[in-house]
C-alpha cells in the first residue's frame, strides 16, 4: 500500500461555492416582525432603492406605445396594472455622454460621462450621496448589493466603487442577528482603537504624499480621504454597537434557486424590504448580474446569451420569460412596500424605487434609451413620460428630482440641467 | 530641419513645444493627405477619427493616445485598409519615424518624472500571503476583503484598484482577525485534535432516519452514484473548531472502475443540512482497484463535516436503494450488480498549522522576548515596545523603517501601556496600526530605477505573491540586486521554489481568465459528463502545462500548438482522447497527443469553458480572448460616435451566418475581421470544451464550419490549420507574452517608449527558441522591470 500525498491547500475554493448542481440557498422566512424603533421612526424620511439590471430590458416589450396618464400598458407592464398609479414609465431618456456598452455600468447611478467606458475617475452615485448626507440616522448608512458578484454601480465621492454584498445569508446576519455580549464589547473596544489608528495612518498618508512622485499623489490623497471618512463612520457605528438589532420571527423560506437569476433577485428584494421596514437603512442599490436562468420554465440559454437576441424570435421569447420575472418581482416589492402602513401613508410613499439599466439595447450594447421604471416617494405616478428616442432627455434630471424630494437642496447632479419635466410631487 | 525637444521642459512648457508640434504635423501632412484624409476627414470621420482637425499635443494624455493609435495602425499595416493603395515603403517609414520620435520622447519624459507604474497597493491575495509570512499564521483572510478587479488586464495594475473608506474598513477588520490569531497562538498556544474514525463510526448499519451515508460491507464504507443532496455525508466527522486539517482517507479504492481504470469522487466539507447547503470543495479523488491512503489538507469551518462521494459525470445512478430521501442498502449487492463506486476503510482527521509552528509565530510577534508560564517577561516595557515595533514595521514595510516612520506607532503603544499596564495589548494596538499603514499596503517607489528594497519586493511579489524572504532581504541590504548575474540567479531561485506555484496560479488566473471558471454553470441536463471533477482537472491541466513550459523553458508556440498536455484519466476520457498512455491513480501526467486538436493553451478545456457562456459558444467571446490574451491584439469597444447597429439575425441559419450578417456592416468589419477567425475555428468545441462537428442543440443538427481567413489573408480549414498559421509566428506570440508578463509584474502596461525594450527581449529569446523561461528572465533583467 502506498500513500499519495496531495496537498490541496485550497481554501480559496471556499468562495467558489455551489460547484455541484442542485445546491440551493436557504433563507429563513420572515413573516412577522417588530420594527426596531417603531416609535422612533420620524415622520416622512425619504428612502431610495436603486435596482439595476446589467442586461437591460427589451424596449419594445417594456415601453408603452402611447404616452401620458392613460397609456396602454406594454407587454411587460400588464401584470402591474393593480399598482399602475404607483409608478411612472420613463422612455427616451439616458445619461448624456455615457457610452461603452457593458462598461457603462459604472455610470448607472452616477450618470458620470465616461470616455468609451474607460472613465479615469467616476463621481458619486445618488445612493452614496444620500448616504453621505442622510445616512447617519440608521444602523447602516447604505446597503450595496449584487446578485452575482462584488461589483456595484455605487461609487464614493473620490470615485471608488463600493464593494457589493452578494451573499443573502451574510446580509441577513448583518441585519438581524445580534452579536454576543463579548463580541459587542470587543467591537466597541476596536472601534475606539480604530479612531486613534486612523489618526496616525491619516498623518502618515499626508507625510507620504510629500515623499512620493507626482504620479502617486492622487492615490495617497484617496487614502487620506478614506481615512477621514472612516473615522467619521467609526464614531457613528460606536453608537450602534450596543443597540439591539430588530427582532423578527423566522421560518424556513423557499430557497433561492441558483439557476434562476430572477429568484435570487427576489430573495435580495425580500431582504431589502425587511431592511427598510425595520429602518436598518434607507438607501440601497441592488445590481442584478447573475447569468444563469435555465431553471425558468421554457428557458435553456444563459441570460447574457439571450440578451444578444439579434431579433431572433426564439431567443426573444426566452428573454421575455426572464425579463417578465424581473419586472414582476419588482412589482411585488412595490406591493409589499405599499402594504406597510406608516400612519396616513404607506412605506412606498416614502421610498423612491427605480428599476433601470445601463443598456437601452443589450443586443447592440447601446446605452441610449435606458429602461426606466420609477415608483413611490410621494410623487405623482400612473403615467408614461415619453421623451425623444432619437434625441434623449437627460435621465440625471430624474435623479435631481429625487435628490430634492429627499430634502437636499442641490442645484445639479452630474449632467442634470433641471428637475425632470412631468415629475411632480403628489398633492 | 532636425526636431529638437527639450525633454525636461516638455511637460511643463507646452506652449514652447507648440511650435515644434506644428513642425511635426507639417511633416506628416503630405502622407496623411495621400493615405488617410479620404476617410478620416471632417465629413466622413471613419471610426470617429478626423485627422484633419486632430492637433499634435502629445503632452495631453488623450491626444497622445490618439496618435499612438495612428502609429500602431500604420505600423502594423492595418491602415490604410486593404482595399486602398499601400503607401510606398520609404514613405511609410519616414512617416513612422517622424511620428515615433516625439511620441517616444514625450513618454520617456513622463516616465522620468512619474514612473511607468503608479503606486499600487497589495491585492487581496498578496495581502493574505504577506500577513501569513509576516505573522506565521495561516487563517484565510481573503474573505474579509473586497474582490480585486482585473479590468481588461491584471489586478496588479494601479488604475484598476479602488480605495475608499469601505475598503479601509475591511482591511482593518482583516488585520484584527490576523492579529487575534497570532496573539492567541503566542500567548495561549495551539489547539490539537486527532481522531481516527473506523468504518463502523461512519456508517449507520441499520440505514434509518434520513440516512445518506455510505454502505457498511465487508469492513468497508462503500459509496455509490445516488443523486440525493448531501449523499455521502459523514456526520461523525464534524470538527470542533475552524482550522486547517489533515484528512486521510484510508485504503480508498474504486469499485468496478470504467475503461480509464478509475472511479472519481469529490471530497467536500460543509454544514451538510439544507439550512446551510453550501459545500466547500476540498479535492477530487481518484480511486483505482488497488487500495491506498489519500491525504489532503483543507480549511474546515467549525462544526462542518466531510462529504465523500463518487462524481462520475454521466454515470448511471443507483435508484433501487434510495426511497423518500433515505438510502437502504439491504437486499442489494451493488458491486455485483455492476455499479461503480468508491470504498474506504476509515477516515483520520488531524488539526494542523501548515504555515508555521507556534514558536515561529511567537518569534514573528515578539522576537527576543522571554516567556515564562506563557507570559512575556519584560523588564523595560517602553524600550521593548520601541524595539519590537521598529522591528515589526521594518519587516511589514519591507524596507528599513526610519525613526520618524515608526515614532507615532511607538507612541500609540506606550500611551496605551501607561493607561493599562497591559504590555501585549499595547503592542497589539501598535501592530494593528502598522497593518493599516500605507507603507504596508502600498508599494512605495520613487521615479527612476528601483532601489534595492523595491526591486526585492517586485521580485518576490511577482514570483511568490508575497513579501521578500531572508535571502532577498539580505541582498537588498547589501545592495547586490543591481548586479545582473545576481538578479538572474534570484529569478531562477524564486522560480524553482515551490512558492512559485502561486505565480503560476495567480498569473494564469488573470492572464487566461481562469479565475472565471465558476462564472457559468453549464446546464447539467445538457452536459452530463461535465462535473466538478472535470472542471477542477481542467484548471489543473492548464496550470501544470504553463508550469511545464516555465520549468523546461519550452517555446511560446505551445500556447497555440503543442504535442503534449497534462491530463489525468478523467480528463482524457472527457476529451475523448484515443488510447491515451495514462496510468490510472497517478493524477495529472504528461501525455503525448497524437494530433493538433487538443494540444496548446487555446484548446484547453479550461479556456474553452471560460470563453463560452455555459449554454452556448460565442465566436466573439472566444475570438476576443484569443486576440487579447494570446496574439496581443487589442479589440477596443466601438467608437463613441458610431451609431449602435442592432444586429438582425432573423433568417440566419447558424451562428456563422449570424456573424456574417453582422460583419457585413462596415463599421463592425474593421474589428470583426480580427475577432471572428479564431472564434470560428474554436466553434469545433462545445461550451464545456468537448470536440464537436455539429451543433447538437437543434433538431436538425447543423454542421460546424470552422474555416475562415486570418486578418492577413491566410485561409484555414479548421483549428488545426489555424494553429499552424500562428505556430509560424513565434515573434508575435513572444511579444504578447512579454507584454503580459511585464504588465503583471510591474503593475503597468508597457508604454510606448518601452516598445524597443520589448522587441529586444523577444529578439534575445529568439536565440533560445522563444523559451518561456528565457522571456521571463530577460524581462526581469530589462529596464522596464527595474524601473518604477
Amino acid at each position: 500500500m502506498n500513500t499519495a500525498y496531495i496537498s490541496t491547500k485550497n481554501h480559496l475554493s471556499r468562495r467558489t461555492v455551489l460547484r455541484g448542481a442542485g445546491v440551493a440557498l436557504g433563507l429563513p422566512l420572515l413573516d412577522a416582525m417588530t420594527p426596531a424603533f417603531a416609535s422612533e421612526i420620524p415622520d416622512r424620511h425619504k428612502r431610495f432603492v436603486g435596482i439595476s439590471l446589467s442586461l437591460g430590458l427589451h424596449n419594445p416589450y417594456l415601453v408603452p406605445e402611447t404616452s401620458g396618464k392613460d397609456y396602454k400598458p406594454s407587454r411587460y407592464l400588464r401584470s402591474l396594472q393593480d399598482i399602475r398609479n404607483e409608478f411612472t414609465v420613463v422612455s427616451g431618456s439616458s445619461h448624456p455622454g455615457v457610452t461603452g456598452g457593458h462598461t457603462a455600468e459604472g455610470s448607472i447611478f452616477t450618470a458620470c460621462p465616461n470616455s468609451r467606458g474607460s472613465t479615469s475617475r467616476n463621481t458619486i452615485s445618488i445612493d452614496q450621496l444620500f448616504a453621505k448626507h442622510l445616512g447617519h440616522e440608521t444602523r447602516y448608512p447604505s446597503l450595496v448589493l449584487n446578485t452575482g458578484n462584488e461589483k456595484s454601480p455605487s461609487y464614493t465621492e473620490n470615485g471608488a466603487m463600493v464593494p457589493a454584498e452578494r451573499d443573502p445569508r451574510r446580509l441577513f446576519r448583518k441585519l438581524f442577528i445580534d452579536d454576543s455580549t463579548a463580541d459587542k464589547k470587543q467591537k466597541a473596544e476596536l472601534l475606539r482603537g480604530g479612531k486613534s489608528i486612523m489618526d496616525i495612518v491619516g498623518a502618515e498618508a499626508r507625510a507620504l504624499s510629500r515623499e512620493v512622485g507626482p504620479g502617486d499623489r492622487d492615490k495617497l490623497d484617496a487614502w487620506y480621504t478614506s481615512v477621514r471618512e472612516l473615522e467619521g463612520r467609526l464614531d457613528e457605528r460606536a453608537d450602534w454597537v450596543h443597540k439591539p438589532k430588530p427582532k423578527i420571527n423566522q421560518k424556513e423560506l423557499v430557497p433561492a434557486d441558483p439557476n434562476n437569476a430572477a429568484d435570487i433577485k427576489r430573495v435580495m428584494l425580500d431582504l431589502i424590504f425587511l431592511a427598510l421596514q425595520t429602518d436598518s437603512t434607507r438607501f440601497v442599490t441592488l445590481h442584478c448580474t447573475h447569468n444563469t436562468v435555465n431553471a425558468l420554465e421554457g428557458v435553456d440559454e444563459s441570460y447574457h446569451g439571450l440578451s444578444h437576441h439579434g431579433r431572433d424570435e426564439d431567443k426573444l421569447d426566452q428573454l421575455a420569460i426572464v425579463e417578465q420575472e424581473m419586472v414582476n418581482n419588482w412589482g411585488n416589492f412595490l406591493r409589499e412596500l405599499k402594504s406597510v402602513d406608516m400612519g396616513n401613508h404607506s412605506l412606498l410613499d416614502d421610498t423612491m424605487v427605480i428599476l433601470t439599466s445601463n443598456l437601452g439595447n443589450a443586443s447592440s450594447h447601446d446605452n441610449k434609451n435606458m429602461p426606466c421604471l420609477f415608483a413611490g416617494g410621494g410623487f405623482e405616478h400612473g403615467q408614461h413620460l415619453a421623451f425623444d428616442k432619437k434625441n434623449n432627455y437627460p435621465l440625471p434630471n430624474l435623479y435631481l428630482s429625487m435628490i430634492r424630494n429627499a430634502g437636499l437642496p442641490f442645484e445639479t447632479f452630474a449632467t442634470s440641467n433641471k428637475e425632470m419635466e412631468g415629475v411632480t410631487v403628489r398633492a | 530641419m532636425k526636431l529638437f525637444f527639450p525633454l525636461l521642459l516638455l511637460a511643463t512648457v507646452p506652449q514652447f513645444v507648440g511650435a515644434a508640434s506644428n513642425d511635426v504635423l507639417e511633416k506628416m501632412d503630405a502622407f496623411l493627405d495621400r493615405h488617410c484624409f479620404d476617410c478620416h476627414d471632417g465629413s466622413v470621420q471613419e471610426g470617429g477619427l478626423d485627422l484633419t482637425s486632430l492637433e499634435f499635443k502629445p503632452w495631453n494624455k488623450a491626444n497622445f493616445k490618439r496618435w499612438e493609435l495612428v502609429f500602431n495602425r500604420a505600423h502594423d499595416g492595418e491602415m490604410p485598409p486593404k482595399e486602398k493603395k499601400r503607401p510606398e515603403s520609404e514613405d511609410l517609414q519616414n512617416f513612422l519615424k517622424t511620428l515615433k520620435g516625439p511620441l517616444y520622447w514625450t513618454d520617456e519624459a513622463k516616465i522620468k518624472k512619474q514612473g511607468r507604474s503608479k503606486g499600487r497597493r497589495l491585492t487581496r491575495i498578496e495581502y493574505e500571503n504577506t500577513i501569513h509570512d509576516l505573522l506565521g499564521i495561516d487563517i484565510p483572510l481573503t474573505d474579509y476583503l473586497p474582490a480585486d478587479h482585473a479590468g481588461h488586464s491584471f489586478e496588479t495594475v494601479a488604475d484598476n484598484q479602488q480605495l475608499s473608506h469601505f475598503h479601509l474598513d475591511k482591511y482593518l477588520v482583516a488585520a484584527d482577525a490576523a492579529l487575534d490569531e497570532a496573539f492567541k497562538r503566542t500567548l495561549k498556544g495551539d489547539e490539537s485534535f486527532k481522531k481516527f474514525y473506523p468504518v463502523k463510526e461512519l456508517t449507520n448499519r441499520r440505514g434509518s432516519g434520513n440516512y445518506r451515508g455510505p454502505e457498511f460491507r465487508d469492513g468497508e464504507a462503500r459509496i455509490w452514484t445516488i443523486p440525493l443532496q448531501f449523499y455521502g455525508r459523514l456526520p461523525a466527522t464534524r470538527v470542533p473548531a475552524s482550522g486547517w486539517y489533515k484528512i486521510t482517507i484510508k485504503n480508498l479504492r474504486g469499485i468496478n472502475p470504467g475503461p480509464d481504470g478509475a472511479v472519481w469522487g469529490t471530497l467536500r466539507s460543509g454544514d451538510g443540512y439544507s439550512s446551510d447547503p453550501i459545500l466547500y470543495y476540498i479535492a477530487s479523488l481518484e480511486g483505482v482497484e488497488k487500495p491506498r491512503d489519500h491525504v489532503y489538507t483543507a480549511w474546515m469551518q467549525e462544526d462542518h463535516l466531510l462529504e465523500l462521494k463518487p462524481n462520475e459525470g454521466g454515470q448511471r445512478p443507483v435508484r433501487s436503494v434510495s426511497r423518500g430521501g433515505n438510502v437502504f442498502y439491504r437486499g442489494h449487492d451493488l458491486a455485483k450488480e455492476g455499479y461503480s463506486g468508491l470504498a474506504y476503510s476509515g477516515v483520520e482527521i488531524e488539526r494542523i498549522y501548515p504555515n508555521a509552528e507556534r514558536w515561529e509565530v511567537r518569534q514573528s510577534l515578539m522576537p527576543g522576548v522571554e516567556f515564562k508560564d506563557g507570559k512575556p517577561q519584560v523588564k523595560t516595557p517602553n524600550a521593548e515596545l520601541d524595539r519590537l515595533i521598529r522591528d515589526f514595521a521594518t519587516r511589514a514595510f519591507r524596507r528599513p523603517a526610519k525613526p520618524e516612520h515608526v515614532f507615532a506607532y511607538q507612541q500609540l503603544a506606550k500611551k496605551k501601556y501607561k493607561a493599562t499596564k497591559d504590555f501585549t495589548a499595547s503592542l497589539k494596538e501598535a501592530y494593528r496600526a502598522v497593518l493599516c499603514s500605507p507603507r504596508f499596503f502600498t508599494f512605495l517607489e520613487q521615479p527612476g530605477k528601483l532601489d534595492s528594497f523595491s526591486l526585492a519586493s517586485r521580485l518576490s511579489y511577482t514570483f511568490w505573491t508575497s513579501m521578500p524572504d531572508a535571502e532577498l532581504k539580505k541582498l537588498a541590504w547589501e545592495n547586490k540586486l543591481k548586479d545582473p548575474a545576481v538578479l538572474r540567479a534570484q529569478v531562477n531561485r524564486l522560480l524553482d521554489d515551490p512558492r512559485s506555484e502561486r505565480f503560476i496560479a495567480n498569473f494564469t488566473n488573470q492572464w487566461l481568465k481562469l479565475s472565471e471558471i465558476n462564472f457559468t454553470q453549464p446546464d447539467p441536463r445538457r452536459f452530463r459528463e461535465f462535473d466538478p471533477i472535470v472542471q477542477d482537472s481542467m484548471v489543473a491541466e492548464t496550470r501544470a502545462f504553463v508550469k511545464k513550459l516555465v520549468d523546461d523553458n519550452l517555446s511560446v508556440v505551445n500556447f497555440v500548438k503543442s504535442d503534449f498536455s497534462m491530463l489525468n484519466s478523467r480528463l482524457a476520457t472527457f476529451y475523448g482522447i484515443d488510447q491515451p498512455n495514462i496510468k490510472p491513480g497517478e493524477g495529472l501526467q504528461k501525455v503525448s497527443l497524437p494530433n493538433t486538436y487538443r494540444g496548446g493553451l487555446v484548446t484547453h478545456g479550461s479556456v474553452l469553458k471560460v470563453t463560452a457562456d455555459g449554454s452556448v459558444t460565442s465566436p466573439i467571446l472566444r475570438g476576443v480572448w484569443v486576440n487579447e490574451r494570446i496574439l496581443g491584439v487589442e479589440t477596443p469597444p466601438p467608437p463613441p460616435n458610431v451609431p449602435a447597429v442592432e444586429p438582425d439575425i432573423r433568417g440566419a441559419t447558424d451562428i456563422r451566418d449570424q456573424l456574417d450578417k453582422h460583419r457585413n456592416i462596415r463599421t463592425c468589419a474593421a474589428c470583426h475581421e480580427k475577432i471572428d477567425p479564431p472564434g470560428f475555428a474554436l466553434e469545433s468545441y462545445d461550451p464545456v470544451g468537448r470536440w464537436r462537428s455539429a451543433y447538437a442543440t437543434t433538431k436538425n443538427a447543423i454542421k460546424v464550419d470552422p474555416s475562415g481567413v486570418t486578418p492577413d489573408g491566410q485561409p484555414f480549414a479548421d483549428i488545426g490549420d489555424w494553429k499552424n498559421v500562428y505556430a509560424a509566428k513565434p515573434e508575435k506570440l513572444a511579444t504578447n507574452f512579454t507584454r503580459q508578463f511585464l504588465t503583471y509584474s510591474t503593475g503597468a502596461k508597457p508604454h510606448f517608449s518601452d516598445r524597443d525594450v520589448v522587441a529586444d527581449i523577444v529578439e534575445a529569446a529568439k536565440r533560445e527558441n522563444f523559451g518561456v523561461r528565457t522571456i521571463i528572465e530577460k524581462s526581469v533583467l530589462s529596464d522596464v522591470f527595474r524601473t518604477k
